[in-house]
């Protein structure tokens, strides 16, 4: 089992942002195996999707794209994007996921596709998040 | 996506320009094909769209739009492996089994 939980110590994976928003660090490998280490936010409301990110910033990584033109339903309607082999560290260990790429995504997005993998416990008021991934 | 900038050349095509920016022609290619096929893979799924409603609802259905040749599969990262495999060469579309043709939201 793989814990990724915030607290006192300088090794804080995981934090509440400003808002309460769920914050975690993970880390985006590229094509030539160099980790980058991000913030990424849990949203509740991403669906069916492990990871969305913009498309200003996959060029960087060299990811693979494996299918273009997927229309998700956003706030502001229908939106494309692209699906690419994605590799992340998560917990001292590398996944390869499907990503989302948009257009119009700001920050890092964590999906609730996560769920199938993990056990994600949050209590605010006690100042608990904590992401458990399976082995 | 990417535009490439190419250094200055002594003899320029273009006076008054420091810099030769220009998309690649395949880029620009690559994007109308795209367009194009997504138009072809919509016209397929119009046509599927209600006799799979009924039979796999919120399921997913990967068209191959050159041929009309569909995968269907309830889980979409698995649709997406399967693609690759069932479809290594061609491009394919990927659509929810809805109204709509959306796979899921954000």
């Amino acid at each position: 089992m793989t814990i990724i939980q915030g607290g006192a110590s300088s090794l804080s994976r995981s934090r509440f942002g400003p808002g309460g928003v769920w914050i975690f660090e993970i880390e985006l490998i590229t094509s030539d195996e160099e980790p980058i280490v991000v913030d990424a936010i849990f949203d509740s409301g991403f669906s069916n999707g492990y990871l969305a990110l913009n498309a200003a910033d996959v060029s960087a990584l060299g990811w693979r794209l494996l299918q273009s033109d997927v229309e998700l339903t956003t706030a502001s309607g229908l939106s494309r994007f692209d699906i690419y082999q994605g590799k992340v560290m998560m917990g001292g260990k590398t996944y390869l996921i499907p990503v989302h790429v948009g257009q119009e995504i700001p920050d890092l997005l964590l999906g609730l596709r996560w769920q199938k993998h993990a056990r994600i416990t949050v209590d605010y008021r006690a100042g608990l998040l904590i992401l458990e991934l399976e082995t | 996506m990417t535009t490439t900038i190419t250094q200055r050349l002594s003899r320029s095509q273009k006076a008054g320009r420091i810099f030769e920016t220009e998309v690649p022609p395949q880029q620009l290619e690559y994007e109308q094909k795209r367009i194009q096929l997504r138009q072809r893979a919509r016209i397929h799924f119009e046509r599927l769209k209600f006799e799979l409603i009924s039979s796999y609802p919120n399921d997913y259905v990967c068209i191959e739009p050159e041929t009309g040749v569909y995968l269907i599969d309830e889980d979409f990262e698995a649709l997406l492996y399967r693609a690759s495999i069932y479809f290594p060469r061609s491009l394919t579309c990927i659509f929810g089994i809805n109204e709509t043709g959306t796979c899921g939201r954000l």
